[in-house]
């Protein structure tokens, strides 16, 4: 049901949740976003618990998009339980980072992230990631 | 018998004759022969003979007038032997006729010598008839005249023995004494010192080579001379040496030997020696012959002496001037040296610590740390090394203690200032590290922090042109514009501030690096980002150097595209990246024919953000050679650069010998 393919952004930033739906939005991909501020927010979605606790299990998000920066719980440890667990492990998760340091690439890659995004500078080239972000998870 | 007539003056002077005629014999035969003929001639004789007992007791004819052959016809008789025995044993004389071979009265005489009858002389005529007593008278007083002289001539012949043999004696004598005067000789000549025999008053009686060399004259020369006034004659100042205090003067008086050391003698010529000697008197009885000087030069020794006493001054002035803890200790802990610096501490000298021992001086150092090592030392005969805090003062020292020959030798150095400045230097080290790590995080966070807000400015610009477009008017849209430009200049600049900063903290990892092929690869991606231009390449081949594989990449990208930036205008661009010898040390260039610089504000030219073309022309932040010159200098090389407006630009670098050195330099 493609109609039901929605994404989990997990982004502390406001501007960044703008940009994303905006981006979205001109990507013309029609899937809901649900965003998630924290860390700890995102997890408690995935697992339905906390302020989630009422939430089918099943209904699980299509993409993952995952801000390694975040305040409460750091970006690789929500990764970590993501990927550790059976139920989400295999939802696929984009980490997007402003950071391209080699360290960082060095444990995500450790982890087992495949993919790895930088956050880009400007939107149009944003939008392009999102496009092909549609391609390859949403379609 | 003839008709010769006895008369006794004729016999008497005959016998004088006889008896003064013997005196003058030298021998026993001859005698003999002489009485022989003496009694044939005057007294008529017929014949003689003498007989004796032999070493056997046999009697035996000799010196016999007669011929042997009648001699042992006629007197080897058994009754001829028994006359003689009879003769030898009473002493009388006897007469017996024997046929020689015609009977002839023989008289048997007793010849004695020394009161014994030591032969018997047998005269014989020619005739039966007796020998008259006269006659007889005669020839007993011839015999013992033959007695007496046989005695004397006897005497003499031993008297003569004797004296061959004294002489004999003597020669022996003489030849021994004259090899051992020899021997002597020899001795005293080739004796190294000085022997010099002095007669009661002073006076030079005998004088061996080296003395008279040693003192300039000659051996002859000095005999006779007062050997005082001669070479004794002054103090070593000059004044006069009375002779009333010379020791040798007072031997020869006192009469015991003295032995001097440290006075000195005087050679002909004036100069003077030091010299040792004994003088020893030569008495007899109690009777003074004189004395016995014997002296040696003892300038060398002098000499000796004084170096050596140098030496320890020197030795003592080093000791002196060590400025550590320094002493020595013997196999029962007792100081033997301690240095001045050490002893004065507690306010001591050098000579309050020989011989006094030192756990006893100092109980407080007894089971600690520095016992237990100078123990080890002694007995392990192990070199120690430690450390220890001063127990007086706040000092902190590193002693070493070294054995040697059953000592010990300490030496203790204060380090107090070493291990202050250590510890800053740690402390400083780590402030360093901790500083540059917070730098870090820092600067990775603020990277973060930074760019989120930019990216939203640029972004939300970029939506804003996009979506409302149409209800702004150009000047708006320009605004816009310049606030996504200002974002963006703005997060260039702080990955360029990141890149600076990756470049400090980077581990550096040495390995042979292609120069050339980097630049070939670096030179290909720029033709490929921009395949309209045309920039020919001129790369020299086969360049290695041992460097940072990553660092040396960023630093010829940024030369290169910086060469390939500033000849954009330029008609035909020439890129060259090459190396040359200059004083010994190999320099890398990366040269173009672009634009240049003033080389006036070359000084800026690699301070990070400072650019020397205006952004309008050519782009950049003015970051790219700031990084060059940290990338260059953490190789321990040097980077600077010659340009001439229009003509182009060369920028040289030299890459230094590395090692790993640790980031944050």
């Amino acid at each position: 049901m493609t109609t039901d393919k929605y994404v989990l952004p997990v982004e502390d930033n406001p501007d960044d949740v703008i940009l994303t739906q905006v981006a979205f939005r001109k990507a013309e991909i029609a899937n809901p976003l649900q965003v998630t501020a924290d860390g700890v927010a995102a997890m408690d979605f995935l697992f339905c618990r906390g302020r989630y606790a009422g939430r089918d299990p099943n209904d699980k998000p299509a993409l993952i998009l995952l801000d390694i920066k975040l305040p409460l719980i750091n970006g690789v440890q929500v990764f970590q339980a993501i990927h550790e667990n059976t139920d989400t492990s295999n939802i696929p998760v984009i980490v997007l980072t402003s950071s391209m340091e080699a360290s960082d690439q060095r444990i995500c890659n450790h982890l087992g992230v495949t993919n790895y995004l930088q956050k880009p500078a400007s939107l149009s080239k944003f939008i392009e990631i999102v496009r092909d972000m549609k391609f390859e998870w949403l379609d | 018998m003839s008709d010769f007539q006895y008369y006794q003056p004729q016999l008497f002077e005959a016998f004088i004759k006889a008896s003064q005629y013997m005196v003058r014999l030298k021998t026993q035969q001859d005698m003999r022969e002489h009485l022989s003929k003496l009694v044939m001639t005057f007294f008529a004789a017929s014949w003689t003979a003498f007989a004796k007992r032999d070493e056997k007791g046999l009697i035996i004819i000799y010196d016999s007038s007669l011929s042997d052959k009648l001699t042992i016809q006629c007197l080897s008789a058994e009754d001829v032997n028994k006359t003689v025995a009879d003769v030898l044993d009473s002493g009388f004389l006897a007469t017996q006729v024997i046929a020689v071979p015609i009977p002839s009265m023989t008289v048997f005489l007793p010849v004695i010598e020394e009161y014994q009858t030591a032969s018997v002389m047998l005269i014989g005529h020619q005739t039966a008839s007796p020998v008259v007593s006269d006659l007889l008278n005669i020839y007993l007083a011839i015999a013992g005249l033959a007695g007496e002289t046989s005695e004397r001539l006897h005497n003499e012949l031993e008297l003569n023995r004797h004296r061959t043999q004294l002489e004999e004696l003597v020669k022996e004598r003489t030849a021994e004494l004259t090899r051992v005067k020899h021997q002597n000789e020899l001795i005293l000549n080739s004796v190294g010192e000085g022997i010099c025999g002095l007669d009661s008053d002073g006076r030079i009686n005998f004088v061996n080579p080296s003395a008279a060399k040693m003192i300039g004259w000659k051996p002859e020369e000095l005999i006779g001379l007062d050997g005082h006034a001669t070479f004794h004659h002054s103090h070593s100042d000059g004044c006069a040496y009375p002779v009333e205090d010379c020791p040798v003067r007072l031997a020869l008086k006192g009469a015991s030997a003295k032995a001097v050391a440290d006075e000195n003698f005087f050679r002909k010529d004036g100069t003077r020696f030091p010299v040792e000697f004994t003088v020893t008197p030569i008495k007899e009885g109690s009777r003074e012959l004189g004395a016995v000087l014997v002296f040696r030069d003892i300038s060398e020794r002098k000499q000796a002496e004084e170096e050596l006493k140098r030496s320890n001054q020197k030795i003592n002035e080093i000791l002196d001037s060590i400025q550590e803890d320094f002493y020595v200790l013997d196999s029962t802990w007792k100081f033997i040296f301690a240095s001045r610096t050490f002893t004065s501490k507690i306010g001591k000298e050098p000579a309050d610590f020989v011989g006094h021992n030192i756990w006893q001086m100092f109980p407080k150092h007894i089971g600690t740390d520095y016992e237990k090592n100078l123990r080890d030392a002694m007995e392990k005969k192990e070199i120690r090394r430690f450390e220890i805090g001063g127990k007086y003062t706040n000092a902190c020292y590193e002693m070493t203690v070294f054995p040697s020959q059953g000592q010990v030798i300490i030496l203790g150095s204060d380090i107090t200032d070493r291990k202050k400045a250590e510890e800053s230097l740690e402390n400083y080290a780590n402030n360093l590290e901790t500083a540059n790590k917070e730098l870090e995080a820092f600067s990775y966070s603020v990277s973060h922090d930074l760019k989120a807000p930019l990216r939203a400015m640029d972004s939300f610009s970029e939506i804003l042109i996009e979506d409302y477009g149409d209800k702004i008017d150009e000047t708006g849209r320009d605004y816009l514009n310049r606030i996504r430009k200002a974002s963006q200049t703005m997060s260039q600049l702080i990955n360029d501030m990141l890149k600076l900063s990756r470049i400090v903290r980077t581990e550096i990892q040495i390995d042979m690096v292609d120069l050339s092929e980097m630049v070939k690869s670096i030179a290909n991606e720029l033709q490929a980002a921009q395949p309209g231009r045309k920039v020919k390449f001129v790369i020299k081949p086969d360049i290695l150097v041992n460097g940072d594989q990553g660092l040396l990449d960023i630093c010829l990208k940024n030369l290169l595209e910086n060469a390939w930036k500033f000849t954009a205008n330029s008609t035909e661009a020439v890129i060259e990246f090459g190396a040359m010898q200059r004083d010994g040390q190999t320099v890398y260039f990366v040269k173009d024919n672009g634009i240049g610089f003033d080389m006036t504000y070359s000084d800026k030219l690699f301070h990070p953000f400072q650019r020397l073309h205006s952004g309008n022309e050519y782009p950049g932040t003015g970051i790219g050679l700031a990084i060059v010159q940290r990338i260059v200098r953490r190789h321990h090389g040097d980077i600077w650069g010659e340009s001439e407006i229009n003509k182009g630009t060369t920028f040289y670098f030299t890459i230094g010998n590395i090692a790993v050195d640790p980031p944050g330099n």
